[in-house]
């Protein structure tokens, strides 16, 4: 949680409250933002959310405990809001996976210094963590019994999803990553 | 009398940045005392904040020498926690301090964490309530609260932790005068009923009114003044603190001149900006109504009022953020409804309250090219036009500024950047919101002046609370309270307009007493320090109105 | 659109019950249903449902809108769905082709069909037993009943945090949509996803960096109010009463017979009438 690499990193699991306002901003932001979505032309399911960027990025920055709740918490309100209630619960938990997996991957990787490739390294975690963090959509097999088999959990759930937060994930977190990369440090915490 | 806080020769250097930010303090601080602590921006006051509250060395990586003792016992030896019972502390800002989405839970946070039992945290939710008077708010979600509500409230979720000192960060700079001030009398309550209290502020006028036993006056981390009031009036640095009026007078010959900011006569042609009949508002809320005014093209305009009065509405409409639910308003005398916003971009550079929420790109260059980029403008001419405007906000200086991250620079620096995209759509008129907000006089100084010298720019309008910018930089004054406009008139004919001071959220300030009393002609009025000046001139013997100076 | 939540059902039966109730009923439900491809089954569960939804006393004019888009979409996915899905992965006896779907050619039949309004009825039900969390739940329970229910005493706090930043981060959204408006940023119409995303930045990056600078100084005046520590009042009292325990004892029934049911099989193979 660190920028300062000469102290020892905060143990990858612990809850402060930076831990948890980071979180609540996050999520906050997640939800707000998420409500705008756009569909890629020519497909009539595959919804972009843009705001999906923040998920990876806040796991990256903030550790996994605040990217997962970021994820969770965020989707969560933006059903809310748009009116699925809690129907689609397990994209909620996919989108808390994705955060959590971004900042367990971030954690153990060393501090890049060269900007272009920590730019290319930001967007691959992330993707990494999204392709990894949706798979858990395939609960929908469970709930729906025997009659969603796993090629239409690929076709219809998994594929299109991953498609369209992929092209958020490679195109916004790197870019927000890069922008918060100079202020990271400024705060003296 | 025992002391609350002893501070001892401490040095503060932050690890992260290596920089050094308190040198060799020392201050003592004891039950009854209220101490003020000024400085201008950077000058290390939030670090020494931060020291006497426990976050220095507990949240911030620092490096600490010399000792600081609170309520008896080390800072050092201590959790932030455990300190939080003996330091209560109002951050500057009541909006991010505020963490519970009703107004009693937000009270209730700190006893909470404590884990005090729900008995006695609805005992003292209670007391404190009806102490600092938001009873009647207790219910309330805290976002539907004004700012002066927000201060409120969030001093109470200070006071119930019954803190034995409070500090308090820059109490005057988010709010108007009317609610900064109450909030000061509730902290010379306290101070008074055995309490104690160091304020940070760089406003020493207003708060010498509440009797600060000490002053501490920093400069760059270290002590340039420290004892009592009267000593820091003869020795402040009047061009960064803002001192009572009557101190300029007496301290008249060390004032420096002050550039006289270009005059532009206005001569009757059409207004830039006219309403009629206008009302404002936001879905069926009703802000502004009954708005008849007319601003010229070379003008330079105050609009003045409380906070949530409608100031900003007023002007936003000049730029379409909000259109007139009745009446009409014209732009160049065309009405604005034949407008668009793009269009309105070379018309009015409006700047936001908040530099920070316009600031997106890698480098100043970028972010100085979005504008004029978005109007269709070539490289070439977007390159010209990027460095005239960082010469006219003076950013020019800062090393390879055009790729510097916009967010790095100081708050300062980020204020002028946001006059500097403004300005690079090449604006005829300029509307700042809030221009001062948060900053020192001498950053404030600074900006202001370079805003209204900017050449290309015909006209000013300004959105403040701050009475005496007005009074300073306006030759007209519009003043908006409670969704009308109860006066529009010349800085001086408003100075000895009794009604707008008795009401209106505003507080006469000793510049305006002033200038009702010596001033008879009806116009715009010279810069306090020349009206100083003139005023020590014509009666050296007897150094004018002596505000708050305590005996 | 109002980013505050909305406590719709203040008053009625299901705001009276102790906001886990709330919580947990959604969780024993969708073990309830979950896999059951029987019609009969989910609509025996969907009464149950339908009972408790009536009880949270939600006014039809504050969520028509919510249920109308919750309908579109959940039919465009199980219509998509059926389609996609080849039917020979189920068994019955309702193999006799209605009508053939052009361009998929995916053969209808009365198994596709009655399997298809499973899935739809199911997700229906779910968010009636949804809804109450969004709108019967106070939101100022909402971290209370969290740590109550034992999650981490400074997530759940995280949580009631998350509500008290919504607000301001859509003030904030807005302030700087004007204010990039002002500087002649349009909404991209482009076709193209990657400069779609690519003009969101100006919105997103001022937005995002305004939260996290003003974060820090939340951060600490949460510290400085003494947050964290192992133990942390909770102002509102939670305690289950009898009702609370008559409901969640209920609908742990109705868990343990459905997936008894499901066990034996019985729940297994999609009705033809």
């Amino acid at each position: 949680m660190n920028a300062d690499a000469a102290t020892p990193r905060d143990p990858v699991l612990a809850i402060s409250s930076r831990t948890v306002v980071f979180g609540a901003v996050g999520a906050a932001l997640y939800a707000v933002l998420g409500l705008f979505s756009f569909f890629i032309p020519g497909t009539q399911s595959v919804a972009v959310r843009p705001a999906f960027a923040l998920v990876p990025f806040f796991g990256k920055r903030f550790g996994v405990i605040a990217g997962f709740f970021v994820g969770l918490v965020g989707n969560a309100i933006i059903d809310l809001l748009q009116g699925y209630g809690l129907t689609y619960w397990n994209w909620s938990v996919a989108n808390g996976l994705v955060g959590a997996i971004a900042g367990l991957i971030f954690a153990y990787l060393p501090p890049i210094s060269r900007e272009s490739v920590r730019l290319v390294v930001t967007a691959l975690g992330s993707l990494l963590a999204t392709a990894i963090g949706l798979l858990f959509v395939i609960t929908d097999i469970w709930v729906q019994g025997n009659g969603i088999d796993f090629k239409t959990f690929l076709t219809l759930n998994y594929g299109p999803a991953l498609l369209a937060d992929g092209i958020a994930v490679v195109i916004l977190t790197p870019a927000l990553d890069a922008i918060w990369e100079p202020l990271s440090k400024r705060t003296g915490r | 009398m025992t002391a609350l806080i002893e501070v001892h020769d401490a040095s503060v250097r932050y690890l992260s940045t290596g920089q050094a930010a308190l040198r060799s303090i020392s201050l003592t601080v004891a039950r009854g005392d209220l101490t003020l602590v000024s400085g201008p921006s950077g000058c290390g006051k939030s670090t020494l904040l931060r020291l006497l509250n426990g976050l220095i060395p507990h949240a911030y990586r620092a490096e600490v020498s010399g000792e600081v003792v609170v309520g008896g016992r080390p800072v050092a030896g201590r959790t932030i926690r455990d300190v939080s019972t003996v330091v209560g502390t109002m951050l500057q800002d009541p909006r991010k301090q505020i963490v519970g989405t009703t107004v009693a839970a937000e009270i209730a946070f700190g006893p909470e964490n404590l884990g005090l039992p729900r008995e006695e945290i609805r005992r003292r939710t209670t007391e404190v309530a009806g102490r600092v008077g938001i009873t009647h708010l207790l219910d309330r979600a805290t976002a539907g609260l004004s700012g002066g509500e927000l201060q409120m409230v969030a001093f109470a979720g200070v006071l119930v932790m019954h803190p034995e000192i409070v500090v308090v960060d820059e109490p005057l700079a988010n709010l108007d005068p009317a609610a900064s001030l109450r909030l000061m009398r509730e902290v010379r309550r306290f101070v008074d009923e055995g309490g104690a209290a160091v304020v940070v502020e760089h406003r020493v006028e207003e708060i010498l009114k509440f009797e600060p036993a000490e002053v501490l006056y920093l400069e760059d981390g270290t002590t340039r003044y420290q004892g009592p009031v009267e000593g820091f009036l003869r020795v402040a640095p009047v061009g960064h603190v803002k001192l009572p009026f009557g101190t300029l007078v007496s301290r008249a010959r060390e004032l420096p001149a002050v550039p006289a900011p270009p005059r532009r006569e206005d001569q009757g042609t059409t207004p830039r900006l006219e309403y009629r009949g206008v009302a404002l508002g936001y879905g069926a809320r009703t802000v502004l109504s009954g708005i008849d005014l007319a601003l010229g093209a070379r003008q330079r305009v105050a609009v003045l009022g409380p906070n949530g009065a409608g100031k900003s509405t007023l002007l936003r409409a000049a730029v379409l953020l909000i259109a007139a639910s009745r009446g009409e308003v014209l732009v160049d005398g065309a009405p604005i409804s034949e407008r668009s916003i793009p269009s309105l971009a070379t018309t009015f550079g409006y700047v936001f309250q908040n530099p920070g929420q316009a600031l997106f790109s890698a480098t100043v260059g970028q972010e100085l090219a979005f504008g004029p980029r978005n109007l269709g403008w070539s490289p070439r001419e977007i390159a010209r036009e990027s460095e005239k405007v960082l010469r006219a906000t003076l950013l020019d200086g800062e090393k390879d500024i055009m790729d510097r991250p916009p967010r790095t620079l100081s708050f300062g620096q980020q204020r002028r950047l946001t006059v500097a995209l403004a300005l690079a759509m090449r604006p005829r008129t300029l509307i700042l919101d809030e221009p001062t907000a948060g900053q020192d006089l001498h950053t404030t100084t600074e900006f202001i002046g370079h805003a209204l010298a900017a050449d290309s720019v015909e006209s000013v309008y300004f959105i403040t609370h701050d009475v005496d910018l007005a009074l300073t930089y306006a030759d007209r004054i519009i003043v908006v309270d409670q969704g009308r406009v109860v006066a529009d008139a010349s800085p001086a004919e408003l100075a000895r307009a009794e009604t707008v001071w008795s009401g209106a959220g505003l507080q006469p300030t000793s510049l305006l007493r002033a200038v009702r009393d010596h001033l008879t002609d009806a116009g715009s009025i010279p810069h306090p320090f020349d009206l100083a000046r003139s005023l020590s001139l014509l009666s050296p013997s007897s150094p004018a109105p002596q505000e708050g100076t305590t005996p | 659109m109002d980013v505050t939540p909305r406590y719709l059902g203040a008053g009625s039966f299901l705001s009276r019950r102790d906001p886990r109730v709330l919580l947990l009923v959604p969780v024993l439900y969708l073990v309830a249903v979950a896999g059951i491809v029987d019609l009969r089954g989910v609509l025996v569960c969907t009464a149950v449902a339908l009972v408790y939804y009536r009880a949270a006393g939600i006014p039809w004019r504050g969520v028509r809108a919510n249920w109308a888009f919750m309908l579109i979409f959940t039919t465009v996915l199980v219509v998509l769905n059926s389609i996609l899905t080849s039917a020979d992965t189920r068994s019955g006896s309702g193999t006799e082709v209605l009508f053939t779907v052009p361009v998929t050619q995916t053969a209808i039949t009365w198994t596709t069909l009655s399997y298809a309004f499973t899935i739809l009825v199911r997700y229906v039900s779910l968010a009636m037993v949804g809804f109450p969390v969004a709108f019967n739940i106070a939101p100022s329970d909402l971290g209370v009943a969290f740590a109550r229910l034992g999650l981490s005493q400074r997530l759940a706090y995280g949580v009631d945090l998350t509500f008290r930043f919504l607000p301001s981060t859509w003030a904030s959204l807005h302030e700087t949509v004007d204010a990039q408006r002002l500087r002649g940023y349009e909404h991209s119409r482009s076709r193209n996803p990657v400069r779609r995303l690519l003009t969101m930045r100006p919105v997103v990056v001022p937005v995002t960096v305004n939260a996290l600078i003003d974060a820090e100084d939340t951060v600490n005046a949460m510290d400085l109010r003494g947050f964290g520590g192992r133990h942390r009042t909770w102002m509102r009292e939670l305690a289950f009463d009898r009702v609370d325990y008559l409901i969640l004892g209920g609908f742990t029934l109705v868990a343990v017979v459905m997936v008894t049911a499901k066990l034996l099989g019985l729940t297994g193979t999609v009705w033809v009438p």
